[in-house]
């Protein structure tokens, strides 16, 4: 009854609505449709929902055993209960692998599986219409299992034995085994692909990254903010941006390459890949020398030889727009141009970009005695607030995304949820960075001053006196924010990642039904917030507790 | 590996006489969807893959030139961006051919050519494109549409509310917040079934659409997918896909 009494009034709300909730989707099929779909439950949910459960209850008791071991003289009697469980329960698991492997092997599947480039993947047999992993394939997956199952025994085992170890040593080996456990809950609650709740797994995903990362950006705009401003700052950020435009000025001086448009424009005309799209872009536009006030057609072509073949071969090609002394003789040159190749524009765009950024920074910091960086900040902030949300995710999911792609050629190719997470962060860092910096003013300057006198240096009053204070303060608006992005990951959709408003869209369009769905998320959307509101009562209230 | 099989793709189509015999030679397609649209493609319930007309459409193109589908599904509102950006090989999602369009991406030959149609409340079941011309009376669409575009010809953009998918469009026509919903008429005749007694086709027969497959500009994957839908039309497959989504018609 105590129990019931601290629970807070607005959950309260929530339980006492749930069993009518629950009557609702139990009994009406629209609703437990609507629910299936949202969710995201997946082909084979049952079985694979039972491989997780049994594989994510030891990954929890191996984390409490590390845990354990490392507080064992003031661990609370649930922990040293778990602590104990673990070991039997992890053998249990290998053993279970080997005698009745179809009990975990469909959780295991499906993350391999998911795990794979899907486009790309030689292990994937694509022969009917739903893909599924080649046989000899999913027996190696179950060796895999198996081996890395035996291996978490081991470390289980051995973080019951690493109590008996010495000082030196003890603390680091604790500590490694500690996060080694962590680092395998992690991967089970928020990496894995949950085949039996892929929405809601999305949803809550999408919003805890993004949470985590906007915090550390928003603290990253705060820090510089804060610079402030040396006798040579001016000379020193001065003298970066003019090497950057200098820089600049080198790769802009870099021999031109001579393309020429030969053939006719009757039909359309190759364009060799690679081509800058500015120069495509000229041909397709009809703005060179010797075009008709008309548009043309473009096709691409692997290199100029080809492109020169496809006027011969291709009956809907006449003209190709080739590097000059790729062999074009025989064909009329309509029109001649040079430009600088993408390889030296680009870095040469960049670099001026860059230098005359900072040189404005510098020059306007000079002017008001502030550190270039700190404006940097405060116009990052400024103008990334004033950016939609949908603008962001769009920008950074697609151009931005691509270019890193580009210049990395290939190496850092971002899923589509990643792009997102990342743009969500990059928008609400922006938020953030106001939310700490006013908690940071809100203290008074005579507790920086009583710091000093205490003979305390900057960073030890930063960090005992102004944010434990400064925490307290901005926690109800942080997750305010938290709240606020779990509801923005629907923007998402546009970036091809299915969270619950994507789903529920689906469903909508496919079931013709209208408030079911509505419905069904809203009530979602509710539990999960409700559940994170609590969750940061319960940490506001212990940070409370401690200051006392 | 992608870029290889690009070569090979290009290459088969440069020796290989221009009509049939395109092979992409297993290579796996991603094609873009917004998967709200029924029953061109909608994402099935029981099984949650993507079906529909344009699903079927692209499936047997694809057992005529060898490559395998990918179907991924995304909302309309980036779904052109992410094409331009590479994201997909193409984008098959009921999309019209425009001039305008056509000058930023390429199409393939149109695979059916629809009328669009604008669903009414029963009760308003006789009211004609006059009522609406003259003024006072409001037309839903989903933004970024063809549907849009004729809405906003024929009654002019202040009386046209845009709404971000269908099913909002048709809440509120439910509502009574507009009178009509301009639509294609391929997807009126599921809305009408599916409403029956509250909704109806009143208007039908406006502006007809080719519906194609959307390409980045210059891909010559188009040449492939043309020889393909030439293929499937000429063995009655489209007819019967056809058939098999609208009856007679």
């Amino acid at each position: 009854m105590s129990r019931l009494s601290t629970i807070r009034p607005s959950n309260l709300v929530l339980l006492a609505a749930a069993p009518f909730i629950i009557y609702l989707f139990a009994t009406s099929s629209k609703y437990l449709r609507s629910l299936i779909a949202i969710l995201g439950i997946g082909n084979n949910a049952g079985p694979i929902f039972v491989g997780f459960l049994l594989i994510v209850s030891v990954a929890i008791l191996g984390y409490l055993c590390a845990r354990h071991a490392r507080f064992t003289n003031h661990a609370p009697g649930w922990l040293r209960v778990s602590a104990l469980a673990a070991l039997p329960a992890s053998v249990a698991l290998l053993v279970m692998s080997f005698v009745s492997p179809q009990l975990l092997m469909p959780f295991a599947e499906s993350v391999f599986f998911h795990a794979l480039s899907e486009n790309t993947s030689t292990l994937i047999d694509r022969s009917s219409q739903t893909w599924v992993l080649y046989p000899e394939v999913v027996t190696q997956v179950q060796t895999g299992l198996q081996v890395l199952l035996a291996a978490y025994t081991a470390v289980v085992a051995l973080s019951l034995l690493s109590a008996a170890l010495q000082p030196p040593w003890r603390g680091r080996v604790l500590l490694g085994l500690e996060c080694l456990t962590g680092a395998v809950l992690f991967y089970l609650m928020f990496m894995a692909y949950w085949q039996f709740a892929t929405g809601v797994a999305i949803t809550f995903r999408a919003a805890i990254f993004a949470y985590i990362f906007s915090a550390i950006l928003g603290l990253i705009w705060v820090g510089l903010q804060s610079f402030k401003p040396r006798a040579r700052t001016t000379i020193l950020y001065g003298s970066i941006s003019l090497s950057l435009l200098a820089i600049s000025a080198f790769f802009f001086v870099q021999p031109q390459v001579s393309y020429v448009l030969v053939g006719s424009t009757e039909g359309r005309i190759a364009i060799v890949r690679g081509t800058p799209q500015a120069q495509a872009d000229i041909i397709r536009f009809g703005e060179f020398d010797g075009a008709g006030e008309q548009q043309y057609r473009i096709r691409s072509a692997t290199d100029a030889a080809a492109a020169l073949e496809q006027i011969e071969t291709v009956d809907s090609v006449s003209g190709a727009f080739v590097p000059v002394d790729a062999h074009s003789q025989g064909y009329p040159v309509l029109w001649q141009t040079s430009f600088l190749p993408d390889k030296y524009r680009n870095p040469a765009l960049a670099f001026a970009v860059f230098g005359f950024l900072l040189l404005t920074l510098t020059i306007g910091g000079a002017q008001h005695k502030l550190h270039p960086l700190a404006v940097g900040a405060e116009f990052f902030v400024d103008t990334i607030r004033g950016i939609p949300m949908l603008v962001i995710i769009l920008y950074i999911g697609l151009p931005l995304a691509g270019a890193v792609k580009d210049a990395t050629g290939g190496g850092i190719d971002m899923t589509n949820m990643t792009r997102g997470i990342i743009a969500i962060s990059v928008g609400y860092s922006a938020y953030m960075a106001e939310i700490f910096r006013s908690g940071i003013e809100a203290i008074p300057k005579g507790q920086l001053e009583a710091g000093s006198s205490l003979g305390l240096s900057r960073w030890q009053t930063a960090r005992l006196i102004v944010l434990p204070q400064a925490l307290r303060i901005v926690t109800p608006p942080l997750g305010n924010e938290f709240i606020a992005m779990i509801k923005d990951t629907s923007l998402l959709s546009i970036l091809s990642v299915r969270d619950m408003t994507q789903r529920m869209r689906e469903f909508q369009a496919a079931s013709f039904l209208p408030f079911a769905p509505f419905n069904t998320a809203a009530i979602l959307y509710v539990v999960l917030t409700l559940c994170c509101a609590s969750f940061l009562k319960w940490i506001e209230r212990r940070t409370a507790k401690d200051n006392r | 590996m992608f870029k290889n099989l690009f070569a090979v793709a290009t290459l088969a189509m440069l020796t290989a006489p221009a009509a049939f015999a395109a092979d992409l030679e297993g290579r796996v397609l991603k094609i873009g969807t917004d998967a709200t649209y029924p029953p061109m493609e909608t994402v099935d319930e029981t099984t949650g893959e993507i079906v529909g007309f344009d699903v079927d459409v692209m499936n047997a193109i694809c057992e005529k030139i060898n490559c395998v589908p990918n179907f991924v599904n995304t909302a309309w509102d980036g779904i052109f961006a992410a094409l331009q950006q590479g994201e997909f090989d193409l984008v098959i999602s009921g999309v019209s051919v425009t001039p305008e369009r056509e000058e930023t991406m390429d199409f393939s030959e149109p695979y059916i050519v629809v009328s669009q149609a604008i669903l009414l409340q029963v009760d308003n079941a006789d009211m004609t494109l006059e009522d609406f011309k003259a003024g006072g009376q409001k037309l839903a669409a989903q933004t970024a549409t063809t549907n849009a575009q004729l809405a906003e010809e024929l009654v002019g953009r202040e009386n046209v509310s845009l709404y971000d998918n269908f099913s909002a469009a048709i809440l509120a026509l439910q509502n009574a917040d507009v009178q009509g919903v301009i639509i294609d008429g391929t997807s009126a005749a599921a809305y009408e079934q599916e409403f029956a007694g509250e909704l109806t086709v009143g208007i039908t027969g406006l502006q007809s659409d080719p519906l194609g497959i959307v390409f980045q500009e210059g891909d010559p994957t188009v040449d492939a997918i043309n020889a393909g839908l030439a293929a499937i039309q000429e063995d009655g497959t489209l007819d019967a896909l056809k058939a098999k989504y609208w009856g007679t018609n």
